[in-house]
């Protein structure tokens, strides 16, 4: 989610889920307009990519490109205008390039493999370590309530006050801070028990 | 000094947390300081809201990249397959009207069959060669059953300043599995591995774009590994 830029108004999505709607009923102008709108998948991938160091080449981000469009046109009908287009878009890139990079990670260590050379490590890239945290966020909101999750949402990708806030779910603002509250004592209980999990159990 | 943890410290804690500006200074002022539990409640919130933070951070710095980066590897295939999914359908090609005429196609068979073994020492007319659904291109390889995927041929007139496209699908209507970029020769040999993954039967088809971007009608054919 991006900060509204009119946090009191009607939710800022409304015309990118108006558009997508447009899409699926294959009205022709939105799909040009749509086209335009999705060319963000390459872009965000090429820039990730950049930030990651250039793991992948131009031609495989192109396939990765491919495989998030994909792989996003499979799932147009889901959205629901609760984030703006490119932010929705950008969960199946991100999911996409990592795929792709771990699965180009993967090949070229069986090629080292089979030349008889050592792998030289087992260990995660920093950015994996970033990305699987930023995954369990995801999980962990995905596990709250939605109307715990959208206040969430709307806290920390939209940068909305309990105010605004308030007034965009219609509930008062004190019930926004409470839901906000809950939400967040559940986060941390989730991100608790997957650490511990992940750390296995005591002996 | 250390506070016994009171079930109201939740309220006074959610409140600091929703409202502050800065939760542990505050916390610091308050009475829960001397909380041993809400001290550790707090850093771990504080700790969930942070990662929250980063995390929305993250998304917003590569919505501003989609948004504000130049041309980028692959917006080309984005573009294409979104019009691809866009185009009307293809009317069925398999549908009432071949079975209303399939007793005709049966009649035609006959009189082939017949003519085929009809004494006669004039030579069999040459093999046309397959020529699917298209005017201006015919496609070559594979078309039917063949041993491997080896790659892509077709004949056809390449448009001045033109190019070709190649899709292959599994099937007609489905997603595009692979496709090429801009070609300017009569084939398309995608690498091995890429080839490798191509299923079983393959639905492939080729578009000429003239120099002003416009395509042709597509030729498509079936093909099947033997």
């Amino acid at each position: 989610m991006l900060p509204h830029s009119e946090p009191d108004s009607g939710r800022p999505s409304d015309a990118d889920l108006a558009l997508v709607r447009g899409v699926l009923e294959r009205q022709p102008e939105a799909a040009q307009r749509f086209v335009e709108r999705v060319r963000c998948v390459a872009r965000m991938l090429a820039a990730r990519n950049r930030k990651l160091g250039s793991p992948l080449e131009s031609a495989e981000l192109e396939d990765v490109a491919q495989e998030t469009i994909i792989a996003l046109w499979s799932r147009l009908g889901t959205y629901d205008g609760r984030t703006p287009l490119e932010a929705w878009c950008w969960g199946f890139c991100r999911v996409a390039l990592l795929t792709g990079i771990r699965t180009k990670r993967r090949r070229d260590d069986s090629v080292l493999r089979a030349g008889h050379a050592l792998r030289t490590s087992d260990a995660q890239e920093p950015h994996e370590a970033v990305d699987d945290e930023h995954e369990l966020l995801r999980l962990g909101l995905a596990e709250l309530p939605r109307s715990e999750s959208e206040v969430v949402e709307l806290k920390h990708f939209g940068d909305l006050t309990f105010d605004d806030i308030g007034r965009r779910l219609a509930i008062s603002a004190n019930t926004a801070k409470t839901r906000y509250y809950r939400a967040l004592t559940k986060l941390r209980t989730f991100l608790g028990r997957r650490a511990s999990g992940s750390r296995g159990a005591p002996v | 000094v250390r506070a016994p943890h009171d079930p109201q410290h939740t309220a006074q804690l959610e409140g600091l947390l929703s409202g502050a500006a800065d939760p542990r200074a505050e916390f610091a002022r308050s009475e829960l300081a001397g909380c041993a539990a809400c001290a550790e409640e707090l850093e771990a919130l504080l700790d969930a809201m942070e990662r929250l933070d980063a995390l929305a951070d993250d998304a917003r710095e590569a919505v501003a990249a989609g948004r504000a980066e130049g041309p980028a590897p692959g917006e080309a295939r984005i573009e294409e397959f979104v019009r691809a999914q866009m185009r009307p359908a293809e009317p069925a090609r398999s549908g009432p009207a071949v079975r209303r005429w399939w007793p005709l196609a049966l009649a035609g068979a006959a009189a082939l069959a017949v003519y085929a073994t009809w004494p006669r020492e004039a030579p069999p007319p040459p093999d046309p060669g397959p020529v699917l659904n298209a005017g201006a291109i015919a496609l070559e390889h594979p078309v039917g059953s063949v041993g491997e995927w080896l790659g892509f041929r077709w004949r056809a007139e390449l448009p001045a300043g033109g190019w070709f496209r190649v899709r292959v699908r599994a099937q007609a209507a489905g997603p595009v599995l692979i496709e090429s970029p801009e070609l300017h020769e009569l084939q398309w040999l995608p690498a091995p591995e890429v080839l490798s993954r191509l299923p079983r039967a393959i639905h492939w088809e080729v578009v000429a774009f003239d120099d002003s971007g416009q395509p042709s009608e597509p030729a498509w054919a079936s093909a099947s590994l033997r």
